[in-house]
């Protein structure tokens, strides 16, 4: 084509593959660090006793009250897995499961000196529980590991309301009313207001103890290789047991569904991009077919069949395509490591070093880009090919 | 054995062009062009002197008769077919000389090589580089057309028509956009390149005074042809008297 044309078309597919490697890495960067925040620090799937709803007085046994109103009090009947190391057991032979992570957990409260705080407390083994939730780069201060029957990690909006520091003394009464005495040995932030504000971990067996519940537990946190086949291992669970079984799919609908949006949002404006590059060039090419119509009857009158010329635009098509694909995934690549170089000092998402736009790049991007832009330029230059193919040597000389 | 055949036969070719009205280009024209003839063309425009070569050079189809191509009857060949003849035995020459302005003199002089082939034979390339140098554009292999002046460029056009060794070079005005002594130029060159090479060369000219120059003189008018003689055989006052 001549000057101006070739770099107008090859510039527009460029952009085009420019904007999907951008953009794909930009939504997936942003639903990583989304799907991070929201699932990394919480169990892919989670087993719980099934909580009884609240029976009417007259049907427990040595009871007397007739009355409809008169409800068995909940908190007397303890909600407890006796069986959990079998189950336990059976979940980790699943293909699919990771981790399990016997758990403990029950409300309660904690005080320092005259403040007291409402807290949810959950009594874990720590090396079991970090197989199952992210903590990488939750821990604020102090060592996870060291929470056991004299230590606990705490919040870091509790450790605030509490004023306390790693070192620091605690009293954890559970509403069995049992209270202990722990030292504070980790502060945690795992980016939800709720568990920042109220969770305090302790030791597996301190928890038991609290709760009274002698050797069983009240969950088994369960941790799956890939954090989207959460809803199948539920389903196998629910085959063997007759416990609440919950995935993390099931009670994030609505964030689910968001980044479904996402996608299709995305996914959209991609495809109208590409179009618009096609368009463009489909254009250019058309307009270059007029301009060289008096060369394409010459070539014609000189015995150059349909198909020859043909192939001279479908081949400049395809160059162009080629030729974008590199050019746009080449600055496409480049400014996305850019991206990502540009760091907010201080923030976190998605559990690493927040940047100021989330990028997560992938070599398949600039693969399906390219791909498409050759296709792209190939069919972009259908149209003005089969012009030039069908144009009558004489016309194109007469007019030329 | 000496192949006598025409290198082209019209038979009752007609040629119309618009749906509606038709308007009659060509009416059932006989014409045939022997080997190594040089024949000119003349007529008013409007007579049907362009659409007769495009015809006859298998650029264009009759609307009704035959043309025969070294023996082929084209009437039977598909565009592909058809476009290989035109490549094989005929070269175009027109007004203006259409060299693709991107490439050089040389390779616009080898396109229908290429055309024909994607790797021609290096003695098929000599021989235009030498046919370059015949014309006088030895030194201009490596310009680009639009560094030459007009009669180098259609001296370049007259190569590049030859580049096929065709049979029959067709020329359409070939003088018409050079001035009187560049016209004249071409005109000589094209009346020794069919002495020394036996290529037959047809052309249709405006210009009576290169036209009686020609050894056949073929007058048309209307879509038919009111006259075909040998040059030599006609007083030049009777062709300066029909106008």
């Amino acid at each position: 084509m001549s000057h101006g044309q070739t770099e107008l078309t090859v510039g527009a597919v460029a952009v085009g593959v420019l904007l999907v490697v951008f953009l794909s890495s930009l939504i997936n960067g942003l639903q990583v660090g989304l799907v991070e925040d929201v699932v990394g620090s919480i169990p892919h799937v989670t087993i719980e006793a099934a909580t009884p709803g609240a029976k009417p007085l007259w049907q427990v046994p040595g009871r007397s009250c007739n009355a409809v109103t008169c409800l068995e009090k909940i908190s007397t009947r303890s909600k407890r897995i006796e069986d959990w190391e079998r189950i336990r057991s059976a979940v980790l032979r699943m293909p699919a499961v990771k981790a399990v992570s016997p758990a403990v957990e029950g409300d309660g409260m904690v005080t320092r000196g005259a403040k007291t705080v409402g807290a949810r407390i959950v009594g874990v083994i720590p090396d079991e529980q970090a197989r199952v939730v992210s903590l990488k780069n939750r821990i604020v201060e102090g060592d996870f590991f060291s929470v056991d029957e004299q230590n606990v990690a705490i919040g870091n909006k509790m450790a605030t309301d509490l004023g306390v520091r790693p070192g620091s003394s605690v009293r954890v009464t559970s509403n069995q009313g049992v209270t202990q005495t722990y030292r504070v040995a980790a502060i945690f932030d795992f980016g939800v207001e709720q568990a920042n504000e109220s969770t305090v971990y302790v030791g597996l067996h301190s928890a038991q103890a609290m709760f009274k519940i002698g050797k069983d537990v009240t969950t088994l946190n369960v941790r799956g290789k890939r954090m989207f086949d959460a809803n199948s291992i539920a389903e196998q669970v629910r085959g063997i047991t007759h416990l609440t079984v919950t995935s993390w799919m099931e009670s994030n609908l609505s964030f689910l569904d968001t980044l479904r949006m996402q996608n299709t949002a995305a996914g959209v404006i991609q495809a109208m991009t590409l179009l618009a590059s096609a368009f463009g060039v489909a254009s250019v090419m058309i307009v270059f077919v007029v301009q060289k119509s008096k060369d394409i009857g010459i070539l014609k009158s000189m015995g150059a069949t349909s198909w020859q010329i043909r192939r001279i635009f479908i081949l400049e098509g395809l160059g162009v395509g080629l030729g974008g694909a590199l050019i746009g995934s080449g600055i496409g690549t480049g400014l996305c490591y850019l991206a990502k170089s540009l760091v907010i000092p201080g923030q976190m998402f998605g559990g690493k070093q927040a940047t100021i736009v989330p990028m997560q790049f992938d070599m398949t991007y600039v693969l399906i880009a390219s791909v498409v832009a050759m296709a792209m330029g190939l069919l972009s230059s259908v149209v003005p090919a089969h012009r030039a193919a069908k144009l009558d040597p004489v016309e194109a000389i007469r007019r030329g | 054995m000496v192949d006598d055949r025409p290198i082209v036969q019209a038979v009752e070719v007609s040629k119309s062009y618009g749906s509606g009205v038709k308007t009659w280009a060509l009416r059932g024209v006989d014409f045939r062009i022997e080997a190594g003839e040089f024949v000119a063309i003349v007529g008013a425009s409007g007579s049907g002197k362009s659409t007769l070569l495009n015809v006859l050079g298998a650029l264009d189809r009759p609307s009704s008769g035959r043309i025969f191509i070294d023996g082929v009857d084209t009437s039977r060949l598909d565009d592909t077919a058809l476009a290989a003849v035109r490549g094989d035995a005929i070269g175009f020459v027109f007004q203006f000389h259409y060299l693709l302005s991107e490439f050089t003199i040389l390779e616009n002089a080898l396109m229908p090589l290429w055309i024909r082939s994607e790797r021609p034979k290096p003695e098929h390339v000599d021989w235009v580089k030498e046919l370059l140098h015949r014309v006088g554009l030895g030194d201009r292999l490596k310009s680009r057309p639009g560094e030459l002046s007009g009669g180098q460029q259609q001296r370049a056009a007259i190569v590049r028509a030859l580049a096929n060794r065709p049979k029959l070079i067709l020329a359409d005005e070939p003088t018409g956009n050079l001035d009187s002594q560049n016209g004249a130029m071409v005109f000589d060159l094209l009346t020794e390149l069919n002495g020394e090479l036996g290529t037959a060369f047809m052309l249709v000219t405006h210009d009576d005074r290169l036209a009686q120059r020609a050894r056949r003189i073929v007058a048309m008018g209307d879509g038919m042809i009111v006259a075909d003689y040998e040059v030599d055989l006609v007083e030049a006052e009777a062709l300066a008297a029909r106008g």
